[in-house]
């Protein structure tokens, strides 16, 4: 029997609300929002996951971006969440509990064989 | 090969526009200096994380040069042809005994001319710098 990686799968599905949560708290750069997942129990998100992802929540003008270069080296690529983009997180929060509340039933009650 | 390199080529090649190219690049620098390790094992070789971007039907300059050669070889075939027939006159007497060579020639050496301008085209300029 395979087994199936359910992190795996329920990391995809809830990627893009989790990167849309940590800027609700706001701006932040890549390897920072790739940090703050890690510490909340996703697993290391590497950059090559996360940029497109960013981008695509930026192409649906959820995120926008700024260039940060009070450091030195390459400069820092600040992201933020826009009003859309707050209004979708809570969307998404609000689909997210139904899934979690449909799946609980479906578990609990017991099914009558057809 | 620098990654950035190989980077810039595979991103040319699905189309994506210089600017688009060097924001992405900048991007992984500064990922890489935040994360202190190597491009490659937090993006996954260039090929593969080029193919995380959609691809467009934008051309390449290297494309452009491609097209154009192949053209011209085509063009030489048509007007060879027709020089026979209307004016009984044979390019073979202007450019040796193989009537396609000069063609296939230029063709293989546009394929080859468009690769290399996608490839040793300079990386577009960095956007976080403007």
């Amino acid at each position: 029997m395979t087994t199936v990686d359910w992190n795996q799968e329920l990391i995809r599905a809830a990627l893009p609300q989790a990167v849309l949560a940590v800027l609700r708290n706001g701006e932040s750069h890549g390897y920072a929002i790739a940090e703050l997942l890690r510490e909340n129990g996703f697993d290391r998100i590497k950059g090559g996951t996360l940029y497109p992802l960013l981008k695509r929540l930026e192409d649906q003008g959820l995120v926008v971006h700024r260039w940060q270069h009070d450091l030195a080296g390459p400069g820092r690529k600040q992201f933020a969440l826009t009003d859309d983009g707050r209004t979708e997180l809570e969307r998404a929060a609000s689909a997210w509990q139904q899934m979690d509340k449909a799946l609980t039933t479906l578990r609990s009650n017991r099914q009558e064989q057809l | 090969m620098s990654y950035e390199r190989n980077l810039t080529f595979n991103l040319r090649i699905r189309g994506l526009a210089e600017d688009e190219i060097a924001e992405t690049l900048d991007e992984v620098r500064a990922h890489q200096a935040a994360a202190g390790t190597p491009a490659e094992a937090e993006f996954g070789t260039a090929e593969e994380y080029a193919k995380q971007f959609p691809k467009t039907k934008m051309r390449t300059r290297g494309t452009v040069v491609t097209i154009i050669g192949t053209a011209l070889s085509i063009a030489y075939v048509i007007v060879a042809v027709l020089a026979l027939f209307l004016f009984r006159a044979d390019v073979r007497d202007f450019v040796g005994p193989m009537t396609l060579l000069p063609a296939l020639a230029l063709a293989l050496s546009s394929v080859l001319a468009g690769f290399l301008t996608d490839y040793l085209r300079p990386q577009p300029r960095s956007r976080a710098s403007r």
